[in-house]
């Protein structure tokens, strides 16, 4: 297991360097530098070239990549040119907030799913079945951002029961996490159907049955954990994307995640922050992807079979 | 088992719930507050706008909400009187022009830094000498030549070149004055933050808020409101919402499509200010046949600013038919043409085009200017020409701009006339301004704006600039469409937001009662 880990970590390191090259080189490709794009006609044309050169800009992309890799391996993810900050410092202010939404988002979508994707699973192709099918085709089709306002529009204007905007206070969560839960509820809800109508038709099932076993105990404890897997791995990659930041719910309620923080840095196409937020960001991601296999482990017991081989 | 089922689909009824409890209730008769008898000003007063506060880097933004925020924590030496566009006293008391090139300063004295160290003579001159060295701000001061001091509050600035918007460029907040002692004693990060305004910085949660905090000592009287908070909402609705649930006091640029409600809605105030920003449509004159006249006046005569003004900004705009900006000192009325298509397809036919062409126009990522480019792809069909419209994201925009190839006619907002006449008209259509994105090169155009800049009598100054202004209407190249308007939304309770001075917002003496 150990060594899995070990192995799993080391991979790492690969994956960051190609992902910072990719993203160095497509960012290179468009016209324009972040010092068009943060100071655009407040400077001279002769400053913006003093500046350029001052920041090694002019160099090769080989040249400026390689330096930057340099810096990275010594701690130095550089300078946002927008907030005049370290990188590292402004993407580090933002993961808390970030994580905070990504893990309550997916645990609403968990409560939300699992139960309402047993219940399809299990009445299949009755009133409730289709009832559920269509909540998830409204929750999958129906934009987040909509969403997210109407329930301000109800919670905070008219029943004024929640904040409308920002990380502060109890209640600010609740909506923001809804958001994302309902929306990442309805993938989770058809994939832990489909799993568990492919589980329910197996022979033990119905052996299980025949022995007389509780259908509550058939359907939770032997039809549900062994259709769990597909379901942690969906899970996983939604908690994945919602790591990279789920920007338009971090603009409808002012959240201040990685999210906005990187599409702002697009925007000023501040390369240092750019590159930043996606390595850190995919790090966090591959972190994350590396715990989820470990929990496969646990939850079936072959696999942990394999790893300890 | 089926009691349970029942459940679960009750619970996931709750999502479709909220959206028909939200669409079929009327948002009317919630937003009406009562209004108060006994009103006592707010302890903090919250607001939001759509862009965030970048840098405390004095120095080193061009952020119109930081030299906003730069606006309430530090002071300049002078300032603008934003009703009479007059120069009035600062940290300078009195000041007085020696020759063209020279001006003597009195300070004033008994202003603390929010450090505690007293401001002097010193503090002016480390600032321009700090802003000289750094790339984003030494243009600014490019005519400085040197400064003199006089005990502690006396100084004498000399320039290497009369420039009569000396005053009106150390009026921008990033050439705020910084304490010399706190750089020395606190750090570069520390000091930067020592300002002598009215208030101080209290707490930045980056990409979240920014807190400031009334400074009891402040030379010009304690400010009526303890504490600001300025909220990042980037959501025009969003923020709309906020500021009628009474979370915000007040917001910046709510969505235009709301402005009717908000009008309507009696517990909300809308004021609106003219913007620091002119829409501007470049003829890119390197680009055949932009480079003809009787296309370029033919192309003018097609275009109505008002139908723009009117679609794209529905109304909350101004139409401006001069380079110069409405608010400037220097503006002047002057003859323009009207709409014309008869006029323009007999121009079009004497410059060879009678059938028309095609032409490409290009702008930048702003939702205005993409708008403003449909209506213009409309107006000019009318005369025939087919217009291609390529949208580029704002740094791929600035380059192909400054490069002039591969379009005809662009797009985008100039905000250039904030701090003096000269630097607006400069830099757009100076045969080496940075914003020329015309290309256009007239030895003619470049003297008269040379000129302008030394003339020391204010009326001679404004009719020297009028001449500038009808000469580029003469050679059009560049077409002026309008000023939109800044728009603010509070609740009742707010005194009226301060008219901004150019892209400057004046924070300082911001009122909210509370009932």
């Amino acid at each position: 297991m150990y060594r899995y880990i070990i192995k799993r970590v080391l991979l790492l390191i690969p994956i960051l360097i190609a992902v910072s090259f990719i993203v160095f080189f497509i960012v290179d490709l468009a016209p324009g530098d972040s010092i068009d794009a943060v100071f655009g006609n407040e400077l001279s044309t002769e400053d913006k070239e003093t500046m350029r050169e001052e920041m090694g800009y002019n160099d090769s992309l080989l040249v400026r990549y390689a330096r930057y890799i340099g810096n990275v391996f010594k701690g130095d993810m550089g300078m946002s040119v927008l907030f005049k900050k370290p990188a590292l410092e402004l993407y580090l202010n933002r993961v808390p907030a970030t994580l905070k939404l990504a893990f309550w988002g997916i645990f609403i979508a968990l409560i939300i799913a699992i139960p309402l994707g047993v219940i399809s699973a299990i009445h299949q192709n009755t009133f409730i079945d289709t009832l559920s099918t269509i909540l998830g085709l409204l929750g999958m089709s129906m934009p987040s951002f909509w969403f997210g306002l109407l329930m301000i529009i109800l919670f905070s204007l008219k029943l004024g029961w929640l904040p409308s905007f920002g990380n502060e206070g109890r209640g600010s969560i609740i909506m923001p996490a809804l958001t994302v839960g309902v929306g990442q509820a309805a993938l989770l809800m058809r994939t832990t159907r489909s799993s568990m109508l492919e589980v329910i038709r197996q022979d033990y099932i119905r052996t299980a049955r025949a022995k007389g076993v509780k259908e509550g105990v058939v359907i939770y404890k032997h039809a549900l954990r062994n259709a769990l897997i597909p379901i942690i791995t969906a899970a996983g990659t939604q908690l994945g994307i919602a790591l990279g930041g789920t920007v338009v719910v971090e603009s409808v309620f002012a959240w201040p995640g990685v999210g906005k923080l990187t599409i702002d840095a697009f925007n000023a196409r501040d390369t240092t922050l750019v590159v930043g937020c996606l390595i850190l960001t995919t790090a966090l991601s591959s972190v994350l992807m590396m715990f989820i296999d470990i929990i496969y482990a646990f939850v079936d017991p072959r696999i942990k079979a394999r790893y300890s081989r | 088992m089926k009691k349970l089922s029942y459940l679960f689909s009750v619970i996931t009824l709750m999502v479709t719930i909220v959206i028909i409890g939200v669409l079929f209730t009327s948002t009317e008769a919630l937003a009406a507050q009562p209004e108060g008898q006994n009103k006592t000003p707010k302890d903090k007063i919250v607001f939001s706008t759509r862009l965030d506060f970048t840098t405390m880097d004095v120095t080193n933004t061009p952020s119109t909400i930081t030299k906003s925020v730069y606006h309430s924590v530090y002071n300049t030496l002078v300032e603008k009187d934003v009703a009479t566009n007059e120069i009035i006293p600062a940290l300078a008391e009195s000041w007085t022009m020696d020759s063209p090139t020279e001006y003597s300063f009195i300070l004033r004295q008994g202003v603390k830094f929010h450090d505690g160290s007293d401001f002097t003579s010193a503090d002016v001159k480390f600032t321009y000498e700090r802003a000289l060295e750094h790339n984003s701000s030494k243009s600014k001061l490019a005519s400085l030549a040197s400064i003199e001091l006089d005990g502690d509050y006396a100084l004498k600035i000399v320039l290497k070149q009369p420039n009569m918007d000396f005053l009106d460029i150390i009026t921008d907040p990033t050439l705020s004055i910084l304490s010399k002692n706190a750089f020395e004693a606190l750090g570069d990060e520390k000091g930067i933050q020592q300002g002598t305004g009215p208030y101080k910085y209290k707490e930045w949660d980056q990409g979240s808020y920014l807190d400031l905090e009334a400074n009891d000592e402040y030379w010009g009287g304690k400010p009526a409101t303890n504490e600001l908070r300025l909220q990042y909402i980037s959501e025009s609705s969003s923020r709309l919402i906020a500021v009628k649930t009474g979370e915000m006091d007040f917001i910046q640029d709510p969505p235009l499509s709301e402005l009717a409600n908000i009008k309507a809605d009696s517990s909300l105030k809308l004021l609106t200010y003219p913007s620091a920003s002119v829409e501007l449509l470049f003829f890119n004159t390197k680009q055949p046949p932009m480079d003809n006249p009787d296309v370029r006046r033919a192309i003018e005569y097609a275009l109505n600013r008002q139908d723009i003004v009117d679609g794209v900004f529905l109304g909350n705009a101004i139409p401006n038919n001069n380079i110069m900006h409405s608010s400037n000192a220097y503006y002047s009325e002057i003859e323009s043409v009207d709409q014309d298509i008869e006029k323009a397809k007999e121009l079009l036919a004497k410059a060879g085009y009678a059938d028309g062409f095609e032409l490409t126009l290009i702008s930048n990522s702003s939702p205005d200017s993409q708008a403003i480019c449909t209506i213009v792809q409309a107006q000019l069909d009318e005369i025939g020409i087919t217009v291609k419209y390529e949208p580029l994201e704002n740094a791929t925009h600035t380059t192909v701009a400054k490069s002039g190839e591969g379009y005809h006619m662009d797009s985008c907002q100039w905000s250039g006339y904030a701090f003096g006449p000269d630097l607006g008209i400069r830099e757009l259509i100076y045969s080496s301004g940075s914003n020329n994105y015309a290309h256009y090169s007239d030895a003619k155009m470049d003297q008269m704006i040379d000129d302008a800049i030394k003339i020391e009598d204010k009326s001679e100054r404004i009719a020297a600039y009028k001449a500038i202004e009808e000469y580029s209407e003469d050679v059009m190249v560049v077409y002026p469409i309008c000023v939109k308007n800044y728009t603010f939304v509070s609740g009742i309770n707010v005194e009226d937001i301060p008219q901004p001075n150019g892209p400057i917002m004046n924070y300082r003496n911001l009122v909210s009662y509370s009932e």
